[in-house]
């Protein structure tokens, strides 16, 4: 279901204000509700229904929220305190895992079967449906900067110094595959056919391995480190941030190598600080510095502005399964809610 | 962005120096400020006691490995974690460092990763120096050294343990290494927080104010340390495009030998200063303040590091300079 965004319109559209700075967004799986993730480890929930209506705010963690997903019937929040907890739409926080004293704010969520995987220094802690009780995996050479789940949930990822740590089901051996690379990778991605492996890197750089063909590619150029990593909905395109527009990468065919990154987005200047891809269409929501939220349409290469800049970065923005709902949150403690359909 | 850079007052000293009676004093002096402490080499945080994490020290090697371009992950990881809690809660924040640690990944942390540098900026590095002990730490520790070399602020600390004899032989020692530094003698770590925060002495401005009489008798003593420092000094002035490519030279072939290199230049035909600054290689750079009508243009250059040549250097200096001016 494409979103329309051709119409010339007013698109309904409702701001918030929280007294914290907003770290992180989600939708629920069943796109019913949203929930904020607050400097000062609130959470707040809101139903999509009566979006101007009340919300429930709870106070889940002590620490910060950088991490918070749609899971199960409600949400799953990690906390840089070291605390994991899940989220009912009730608001009813139930604990994972307290990893006292430890600094955690990466957390992988494998949609399907409810894995969770949390970056805890050289170490991933492992939930999955299969066993009974959490696992270690690791220890990693360096710290675990990153962790991702490939999409048929087979497979994890880890991003460190020196490279990426693959592990697979079900004996999770560290397999032959250390892929190295000097330097600090921070973030990582696996591409939805597991062909391709990508970290964004310390010094201002994609890192891209193609797993099948064993072999290796630097994206450089960046203006700034890129810290945020979006797939299009088809899966063919990788957008970036790291510099005033987003930088996309073509993955179809043999992948970017020797081809020209598409560049989409622009908002006086400002450098990208938020980035997600549609469910299920080329289309991405790109929040930038300035406080502009933009919606890019890969394939006629438009963008449409869904919130006018208010000198604030936006720090995280999500789309809603459905694919018509967007919504964005602001470092001043701002937040969006925008309604596709109407 | 909207948001204002928060002052970091970088604290580091030998073991034992005097270091965490410094920053108790810092946080209970009743100034009003709020402080975010940055402790235990990154681990914990003394916000309202909120953080408190345990990491492993994470240094991250940029460009393949280049030990000169090495940040701290640990460090930018927990700044991270302060921008999420709010950065406009706190008047500055402060990094305490072990006595061990190589300062410079510290600072060079502050240039060289963008959300670090686009949130915060390095007020200065506060050294303090046990008066009693720091000449046998000299002889035994490059870190004790290093530490004083980087420092914008030394605390020369203990006086009450030391004659005036004494003391005056330590500061003579601390000169040969860094000329440049503010130092203030101390007992008990005793200091006003005015006279070690928010000075902007890593922006620079007071090196032009260091007399060169002052600096060749400081060069006098250089002899016994390895460390030294090079100043150079014009009133002709500077052409950007060359000071660019012969400082670009110098950083990367003379980097690991380059603890600090800050400069006040006057560029030819700007009505501002140009303020530059480097670690190692990681240099930075932006305009400073306007130059005032009458005032002598003159340009400063000064090197803090270990086999440092001043001919080689001010020979390639010389040839960025506008000689018909």
């Amino acid at each position: 279901m494409q979103p329309n965004l051709s119409a010339e319109r007013q698109l309904l559209a409702h701001g918030y204000k929280f007294d914290a700075p907003v770290n992180t967004c989600a939708f629920s799986k069943d796109s019913s509700h949203f929930a904020f993730g607050l400097g000062d480890g609130h959470i707040i929930l809101v139903n999509t229904a009566t979006p101007e209506g009340d919300r429930i705010r709870v106070k889940a963690h002590h620490g910060a929220v950088p991490a918070l997903y749609a899971y199960g019937d409600g949400f799953l929040s990690l906390s840089d305190d070291g605390t994991l907890k899940t989220i009912a739409f009730d608001g009813t926080l139930k604990d994972i895992a307290d990893f006292k004293g430890a600094w955690t704010d990466k957390v992988a969520v494998h949609d399907k079967t409810g894995a969770i995987a949390v970056a805890n220094g050289k170490n991933i802690h492992l939930w999955t449906a299969r066993d009974a009780e959490m696992r270690i995996i690791g220890p990693h050479p360096f710290g675990v900067n990153d962790v991702c789940f490939a999409a048929d949930g087979m497979g994890l990822a880890a991003a460190h110094r020196d490279g990426v740590t693959l592990w697979a089901w079900p004996h999770f051996e560290p397999q032959s595959n250390h892929l190295p690379w000097k330097g600090a990778h921070l973030a990582i991605t696996v591409s939805q056919d597991k062909k391709w492996i990508v970290t964004a890197m310390q010094e201002g750089a994609l890192h891209m391995w193609n797993v099948s063909l064993k072999r290796d590619y630097q994206m450089r150029g960046y203006w700034t480190k890129p810290t945020k990593m979006a797939w299009s909905g088809d899966g063919k395109w990788l957008g970036s941030s790291g510099s005033e527009t987003v930088i996309l990468w073509p993955f179809d065919k043999q992948g970017p190598e020797g081809r020209e990154a598409l560049q989409l987005g622009w908002s006086n200047g400002a450098m990208v600080s938020a980035l997600v891809g549609h469910p299920n269409q080329n289309v991405m929501a790109a929040g930038f510095e300035d406080g502009a939220l933009l919606l890019l349409d890969i394939k006629t290469r438009k963008a449409f502005n869904l919130s006018a800049p208010s000198g604030h970065p936006v720090t995280a923005t999500a789309f809603a399964r459905d694919g018509f709902k967007v919504i964005a949150g602001v470092q001043n403690g701002g937040a969006i809610y925008v309604d596709l359909e109407s | 962005m909207s948001d204002k850079q928060v002052p970091v007052t970088v604290l580091t000293g030998y073991l034992g120096a005097g270091k965490t009676t410094l920053l108790n004093r810092i946080l209970t002096e009743p100034h009003g400020k709020k402080f975010a402490v940055i402790i235990n080499e990154f681990g914990s945080v003394g916000v309202d006691n909120d953080l408190v994490v345990g990491v492993d020290e994470e240094i991250f090697e940029m460009n393949n490995g280049c030990i000169c371009c090495t940040v701290r992950g640990d460090l930018i990881r927990i700044i991270n974690g302060l921008i999420r809690r709010g950065l406009d809660k706190f008047d500055g924040i402060i990094v305490e460092t072990t006595g061990l640690a190589d300062p410079a990944p510290v600072a060079q942390t502050f240039f060289a990763d963008d959300e670090v540098k686009k949130a915060t900026r390095l007020d200065a590095v506060v050294t303090v120096v046990d008066a009693k002990h720091i000449k046998q730490r000299l002889q035994d520790s490059p870190e004790a050294e290093d530490q004083i070399a980087f420092a914008d602020i030394i605390i020369l600390n203990k006086m009450d343990l030391v004659s005036v004899d004494e003391a005056d032989s330590v500061e003579a020692h601390i000169r040969a290494i860094n000329p440049y530094a503010v130092l203030h003698r101390t007992k008990n770590s005793e200091i006003e927080l005015s006279k070690i925060w928010d000075k902007g002495a890593f922006d620079l401005s007071r090196i032009l104010a260091i007399e060169p009489q002052f600096l060749e008798g400081a060069h006098k003593h250089s002899h016994d340390t390895e460390v030294k420092s090079i100043a150079l000094t014009t009133d002709k002035p500077v052409i950007m495009g060359r000071f660019e490519e012969w400082i670009g030279h110098v950083l990367a072939e003379q980097g690991p030998d380059i603890l600090r290199a800050k400069g006040i230049l006057n560029i030819r035909n700007a009505q501002r200063r140009f303020n530059f600054q480097a670690v190692h290689m990681i240099a930075d750079s932006a305009p400073g303040n306007a130059w005032k009508e009458g005032e002598a243009k003159t340009s400063k250059l000064v090197f803090i590091g270990r086999n440092l040549n001043k001919e080689i250097l001010e020979k390639g200096f010389n040839a960025c300079l506008d000689n018909a001016a």
